[in-house]
């Protein structure tokens, strides 16, 4: 679990955070939600004991990070915002030592290389990978040690929309195949929506609420609207129509569109899983509820 | 009281010598390529320069010794400003979001700048030097001043990984290095002079080597009367531990306490 008390962090007069408290529960996948300069980024760095808070608590599975940076470090992987690589190594040459530095073991190398689909670059220099192959080794060197926590600092940024949702499949993969808490930050919120279960949002250093995306959907009455692709719509809205949490199907021709209750986003589509792939052709989230959630947030 | 001790303990920085050991050997290697051309690629002529004024008389080795020691700390230099260099792009961020720590990443820079150059010097000037002129290593003159160089060596190494580590930016750290090589004991000797030349005030030779030792300690060795015996290499030797010791305890406290990525 990770856990913010009344946490200040200030360069100079400016305050980065400002009496931020919030908390992670262990195995979730929570959104770091803000605007560019907001305090993700050192939120981020202050949980893995890379700066020196001014004042507050900070604990990462009931350590202090700035004390016992080199235990929290060991059990967690960081994804930094842009990361900044040797350009004149090669692939294996860093994850080599990275692994060593996390006391994992080339087995491990060779493993995550695969996981994240960069086992064919590792003889590659660093500066012939295009920016999808470098972030996929920024993934790679955050999952070596097989991390309990993961934080990763907007890892779709200056990538194009097919390397953001592979990099985001890797994640949701990842979460569900080690299990670990997994803290994303972000501001291309239509993305996050698809993988998180819980929300930090955060504006100008202060958190303004936390928790996770079902209540908060229903705290500040967020809607969530989804298309859904088929050849035969009214089969389809018929059958929607009869669901006690479909708020409202209209259709537009190419797709149909349907209301849903917050709360019910999994029974959804598990329901439309259920349908198979003969009804249901393609599946996109339409609202950009957790924007919605977040305006209305600061509104209160 | 075990409390505080306890408290005292968690401040001190972690140091774990394979992690260190382990960082030294990825500095060396990604940086040694280009060094040890240019150690080599100096040991050639050296070699040949010797055997041209073979048997080498002990004055010409001295100057020579000198003449390898200045142009390898400016490498070092060199060496420590690529360090400042990593601070300032963010590569430090890579490692140090890792259990290698500040202290360890502080004293790897350190290690390897130490190892590299110490092969530099040994791979370039003294295997010419044993291999030409044997004998000559022998003497007190010549081991005195290899050991001097040594010295002055590690010294330099030091202070200039922890100007790079606290300036944590290549143009500051050139700045510093050209500054303290150059700037620093020319207008220190050029002050001292006039200060002598237009007051009653008497600064006796020992004072001017002892001023200028504190940039380049093996003049110590080298200059204070009577020159190049052990206890004048005695004395060097206390100077470089006496500021390890106040960097030591400096750095101990800068990179717990304030060194933040």
């Amino acid at each position: 679990m990770i856990v913010f008390k009344g946490v200040t962090k200030r360069y100079g007069r400016t305050y980065a955070l400002s009496d931020a408290s919030f908390k992670v529960e262990k195995g979730a996948m929570a959104g770091f939600i803000g605007p560019n300069g907001s305090g993700k980024t050192t939120s981020l760095k202050l949980m893995l004991g890379l700066l020196r808070r001014d004042s507050g608590e900070i604990e990462v599975l009931g350590h202090d990070p700035w004390v016992e940076g080199e235990i929290v470090r060991s059990f967690t992987g960081f994804l930094p915002e842009s990361p900044i690589y040797p350009r004149n190594i090669k692939v294996r040459q860093l994850l080599d030592h990275m692994a060593r530095l996390k006391a994992a073991s080339r087995f491990d190398v060779a493993r995550i290389a695969r996981l994240v689909g960069i086992q064919d670059y590792m003889e590659h220099k660093i500066s012939a990978l295009s920016r999808g192959y470098l972030q996929r080794l920024g993934l790679a060197i955050a999952l070596l040690g097989d991390p309990e926590i993961l934080l990763l600092d907007e890892p779709t940024a200056n990538l194009d929309p097919k390397a953001r949702m592979e990099i985001l499949r890797l994640v949701s993969v990842l979460r569900r195949d080690l299990g670990a808490t997994i803290v994303i930050s972000s501001h291309i919120l239509p993305e996050l929506q698809q993988v998180i279960d819980s929300i930090i949002l955060i504006s100008r250093g202060r958190i303004v609420d936390y928790g996770s995306i079902d209540y908060l959907a229903s705290k500040y009455g967020a809607r969530i609207v989804y298309a859904v692709y088929t050849g035969r719509p009214r089969i389809l809205m018929k059958r929607l129509v009869d669901v006690d949490y479909v708020r409202g199907v209209v259709d537009r021709g190419e797709y149909v569109e349907v209301h849903i209750d917050p709360l019910a986003v999994n029974d959804f589509l598990g329901f439309l899983d259920g349908m198979g792939g003969d009804l249901v052709s393609r599946i996109e989230v339409r609202s950009g509820y957790l924007g919605e959630i977040y305006e209305r947030a600061l509104a209160t | 009281m075990r409390g505080r001790l306890q408290h005292r303990l968690r401040e001190l920085p972690v140091i774990a010598p394979p992690r260190v050991a382990s960082h030294v050997s990825y500095i060396v290697e990604r940086n040694s390529g280009v060094y040890l051309g240019i150690a080599l690629g100096a040991s050639l002529p050296l070699a040949i320069f010797m055997t041209l004024v073979f048997p080498p008389q002990i004055d010409l080795l001295i100057l020579l010794v000198v003449f390898m020691s200045f142009i390898i700390s400016i490498l070092a230099g060199f060496m420590a400003s690529a360090a400042a260099g990593e601070i300032e792009s963010g590569e430090t961020l890579l490692y140090l979001s890792t259990p290698l720590s500040k202290a360890e990443y502080y004293y790897s820079w350190i290690f390897s700048t130490t190892v590299m150059f110490t092969a530099i010097y040994s791979l370039g000037f003294v295997v010419p030097l044993i291999v030409v002129s044997p004998r000559s290593i022998a003497t007190l003159e010549i081991s005195g001043a290899l050991i001097a160089v040594t010295l002055q060596l590690l010294y330099h190494t030091v202070i200039f990984s922890s100007a790079a580590v606290t300036l944590k930016s290549r143009t500051r750290v050139i700045g510093f290095i050209t500054g303290f090589l150059l700037i620093l004991p020319v207008s220190s000797l050029i002050v001292l002079a006039l200060l002598e030349a237009v007051s009653d005030i008497y600064i006796s030779d020992e004072a001017f080597v002892w001023i200028f030792g504190l940039y380049y300690p093996s003049f110590i060795f080298f200059f204070k009367e009577p020159n190049m015996t052990t206890g004048n290499l005695a004395q060097e030797a206390m100077l470089v531990l006496t500021v390890f010791a106040a960097l030591f305890i400096a750095s101990r406290r800068y990179v717990k306490r304030r060194m933040e990525v």
